[in-house]
């Protein structure tokens, strides 16, 4: 009989107080359908016997004692629960769950604040190229290809292409592609400008 | 009097207790450090950010303003100071826009990048019709160099300027951060 006591709804626990003292155990039982169950099966058999014998029994086991004033679900009658709580393991996992978030956060920080450099110094490049490319004649416009300079080797394996494209007589399309290597993963990031460049419009 | 070998003892045992201190120590020292080590590449990364947005900024700015600019004056007082295009200040002359969209022929506003220590500002002078709001504004607070350089040797007839900024700001007392920045700019109205 030294069993756990099962819980009983508040509501029923009310009913047993005046000649019983029902106990009330861990409020993580009351979410038990079993015991539920049970609790609603105890009331019905509590009624049908006004003279109350001393003992129920439910499944030829022992379930209530006068003698004790204890309830026992028959999941309980024969073994000690041990195990943790829901309470218990929601915290313990709130706690890793915490620390294994700073350690994304301060790592993605880093990454984030070499991206927007990285992206930062590309730009600037790029407008430079297309800013250099308004100051020569239309006739002497360089032609496609690869090129670098000082700031663009900065970038980790930092490459930048030039690419004219006559769209008619007279005017030209020029895109420049910086690429480099991306601080977060192995893959290349590259950002892309584009400017028209007409035979009237630059050479200043 | 009470017997008591009939009572339930329901505290710790003291080895219970030991090792549940011991292991809440480790516990606390590994938190600690996360904790400390946290702090440091927080400091480190606000330095980062500063000089990275402090150098956007003003590049930011510059490419904008300058871009659409007429020319690039030698000197011109503005709320009584002094500005003089050399190495590390540009004066340069603005068109104006007015409210019904038009530009003012031979009037100007006027644009100033200017480095003081560590500081670089801008300053606007405007014509009294014109859109552009006036004001001063700093761009950038941890200026460590700040160079201009200009395709003429005469500045007034210079059309194109290519400004680096070095920024730098200090972390854990004497490290720094630092962070360039360099961009040709072209005069569009020249």
């Amino acid at each position: 009989m030294c069993s756990q006591p099962i819980a009983l709804p508040l509501s029923y626990s009310r009913i047993f107080s005046f000649r019983y003292s029902a106990i009330l155990t861990e409020s993580a039982e009351y979410f038990n359908p079993q015991v539920l169950i049970f609790s609603a099966y105890f009331v019905v058999l509590y009624r049908q016997n006004k003279s109350f014998g001393g003992q129920i029994h439910l499944r030829n086991k022992i379930v209530f004692s006068k003698q004790t004033n204890i309830l026992i679900a028959p999941q309980f009658a024969h073994r000690k629960q041990g195990g943790f709580t829901i309470i218990e393991v929601l915290v313990t996992l709130l706690i890793i769950g915490v620390t294994l978030l700073l350690y994304t956060v301060i790592s993605n920080s880093i990454t984030l604040n070499k991206y927007n450099r990285y992206k930062e110094v590309a730009l600037r490049s790029a407008e430079t190229r297309l800013q250099d490319l308004r100051t020569v004649s239309y006739d002497s416009l360089p032609t496609s290809g690869t090129f670098t300079n000082a700031q663009i080797q900065t970038l980790p394996e930092g490459t930048a292409n030039l690419e004219i494209t006559e769209i008619s007589t007279g005017l030209s399309e020029a895109t420049v592609t910086v690429s480099w290597r991306s601080p977060s993963s192995n893959t290349m990031q590259e950002i892309s400008l584009s400017t028209f460049l007409s035979e009237h419009g630059i050479g200043k | 009097m009470t017997n008591h070998k009939s009572i339930k003892q329901n505290g710790f045992t003291i080895i219970e207790i030991v090792i549940v201190v011991f292991l809440f120590a480790i516990l606390l020292m590994g938190l600690l450090s996360i904790f400390e080590w946290q702090q440091k590449v927080y400091s480190v990364e606000m330095a980062e950010i500063a000089v990275t947005n402090s150098a956007r900024s003003t590049l930011g700015a510059m490419n904008s303003m300058l871009a659409q600019g007429v020319a690039i004056i030698p000197s011109r007082t503005i709320g009584g100071q002094l500005y003089t295009t050399g190495g590390s200040t540009i004066v340069a002359s603005l068109p104006v826009i007015t409210s019904s969209d038009e530009v003012l022929p031979d009037q100007y506003d006027y644009v100033v990048f200017h480095r003081d220590g560590q500081n670089l500002f801008q300053i606007i002078e405007t014509h009294a019709s014109s859109v552009r709001p006036a004001g001063s504004k700093l761009l950038s607070d941890n200026v460590h160099s700040f160079s201009l350089s200009y395709n003429s040797g005469d500045i007034a007839s210079s059309n194109r300027i290519t400004a680096t900024i070095t920024n730098r700001a200090l972390y854990h007392g004497d490290k720094f951060a630092e962070f360039s920045l360099s961009q040709t700019i072209l005069l569009r109205n020249y």
